[in-house]
């Protein structure tokens, strides 16, 4: 229920005092600067202005109201990039306003006129202002796209091989025989792969494609192989890999487990792209696997 | 009748507003006029009566667009930036999203009752009695009145307007509470 009465008096003082608002008996009423009615506002306590949004992950550049962190988007569709300087949305003017225009104030043609939004206070300014260089925060900024590059690459979800291996771990391979290494191909252990990640107004694709993988057969020797492999089936018999294979030449009797920790390291090229600029990185990813490799005597003995 | 309209002028910035720009519709908020003049436009239509129809058609889009946003107190209308930027368009987002945030939306439509009061090529300032009887804030969830008490209903508006791109904008309005019109 509204106390009517109460705060009658105060509008008629709020009359001369444009956008003041004032505080009645968790009331407010505002008169909005050009605006014709003022209304009364009910004050709901610990009411956040925008709901705070918890990060998700890697920490986006936290764009927040001026003297708070209440958390606000970074870009808003009809309003532009959030400044966290001022508090302010800022969108450029396209085309700019004509050199007649005061807000030029005889710079015309240098810089540029944006159109400043400035959501926490009614009345408190925003308009026209002219910036040598884009406000803080327009575009996005340096930092967003990294941080969305990173973020893209992290949503790619690279993993190491998948790991495929004759003779199969289960069993007791022997000194000098061929021994097949590959991964199983699919998006995620040879590529090629992507994923966008995305704030409103700005996006970054990453695309990663693997390059080699660096088998480190556990003996102190490493095989680095170009391609995923060749998978080994019953039909290759004795024979040597195309591809990507080692032979043995001590056993894995004095291992910890009888066995090689055999390890393999996926290096991935990845490259991104956003509307904000692109860049390359690398990456790898690693898996292993148990092989127990035996000599023919121990075997027969 | 049409005794508080400036007759001549109004008239003639009115039909230059239709035959150049492109706002004239049945449903704009102005609903004051009861007659519809006959329009009488010069061959050469001097550049005073073209700037003053440029800046009244913004200033009746924007109003129009005003009323649409307040209806649904929705700060992200398009519209409103088509007939206003610069400092009025910044305060009346602002004033959307406070209303947005307080539940509240206006309803109805204002009558309007714009003059031009100056003209120069690249300046054009209108003021407005505008009549709120019919156009009042509401809270959404009960359809209760929200405006404050003991307003006057009847408001003098001024605003200016200048050129952009290839119209008019209205960049400043601001609004005299005291003064009845």
């Amino acid at each position: 229920m509204l106390r009517v009465t109460a705060i009658a008096g105060l509008v008629l003082a709020m009359a001369t005092a444009l956008a003041t608002p004032a505080r009645a008996s968790g009331q407010t009423i505002v008169c909005p600067p050009g605006g014709t009615v003022c209304y009364i506002v009910i004050d709901t306590p610990g009411q956040p202005g925008v709901q705070p949004v918890s990060g998700g992950g890697n920490t986006a550049p936290v764009c927040h109201e001026q003297y708070s962190n209440v958390v606000v988007p970074c870009y808003d569709g009809t309003f532009g990039w959030w400044s966290n300087a001022d508090g302010c949305y800022y969108s450029r003017l396209l085309p700019p306003p004509p050199a007649t225009d005061p807000v030029w104030n005889g710079r015309y043609p240098n810089g540029a006129i944006y159109q400043s939004t400035c959501p926490g206070v009614v009345g408190s300014g925003g308009g026209w202002v002219w910036k040598p260089t884009a406000p803080p925060g327009f575009g996005g900024g340096p930092g967003t796209a990294a941080q969305l590059a990173a973020e893209a690459v992290a949503r790619l979800q690279l993993s190491g091989p998948d790991i495929g291996f004759a003779p199969d771990p289960g069993k007791v391979g022997l000194v000098g025989l061929p021994v097949w290494m590959w991964t199983r191909v699919s998006r995620a252990t040879w590529g090629p792969t992507s994923a966008t990640a995305a704030l409103p107004g700005l996006s970054v694709t990453a695309t990663a494609k693997a390059k080699k993988i660096v088998w480190d057969m556990g003996d102190g020797h490493e095989v680095t192989c170009d391609g995923p492999g060749t998978p080994y089936t019953q039909g290759s018999g004795q024979t040597t890999s195309p591809t990507c294979g080692y032979a043995y030449s001590v056993s894995s009797a004095n291992q910890p487990s009888q066995a090689f920790r055999v390890t393999a390291t996926t290096t991935w090229a990845v490259s991104w792209q956003g509307s904000a600029g692109s860049g390359q990185t690398t990456q790898t990813r690693t898996s292993s696997v148990q092989a127990r490799i035996g000599e023919l005597q121990v075997l027969v003995s | 009748m049409r005794s508080r309209d400036g007759l001549g002028r109004e008239a003639l910035a009115t039909a230059l507003a239709c035959l150049f720009l492109t706002s004239c519709s049945d449903s704009s908020p102005t609903a004051r006029q009861t007659s519809t003049p006959t329009p009488t436009v010069s061959a050469t239509p001097d550049a005073d009566a073209l700037a003053s129809a440029g800046a009244l058609a913004a200033y009746r889009g924007f109003r129009k667009a005003q009323v649409a946003a307040e209806a649904l107190a929705n700060a992200h209308s398009a519209d409103l930036a088509k007939y206003a930027g610069d400092k009025a368009l910044a305060q009346e987002r602002a004033n959307l999203l406070q209303l947005a945030q307080a539940g509240i939306v206006v309803r109805g439509a204002p009558l309007l009752d714009p003059r031009v009061s100056s003209v120069t090529a690249t300046a054009v300032t209108i003021t407005d009695c505008v009549d709120t009887a019919h156009w009042q804030p509401v809270y959404k969830a009960t359809g209760k009145s929200a405006a404050a008490p003991g307003q006057p209903t009847r408001v003098l508006a001024r605003a200016l307007a200048r050129p952009y791109a290839d119209r008019w904008l209205i960049q400043e309005l601001t609004t005299d509470r005291s003064r009845p019109c």
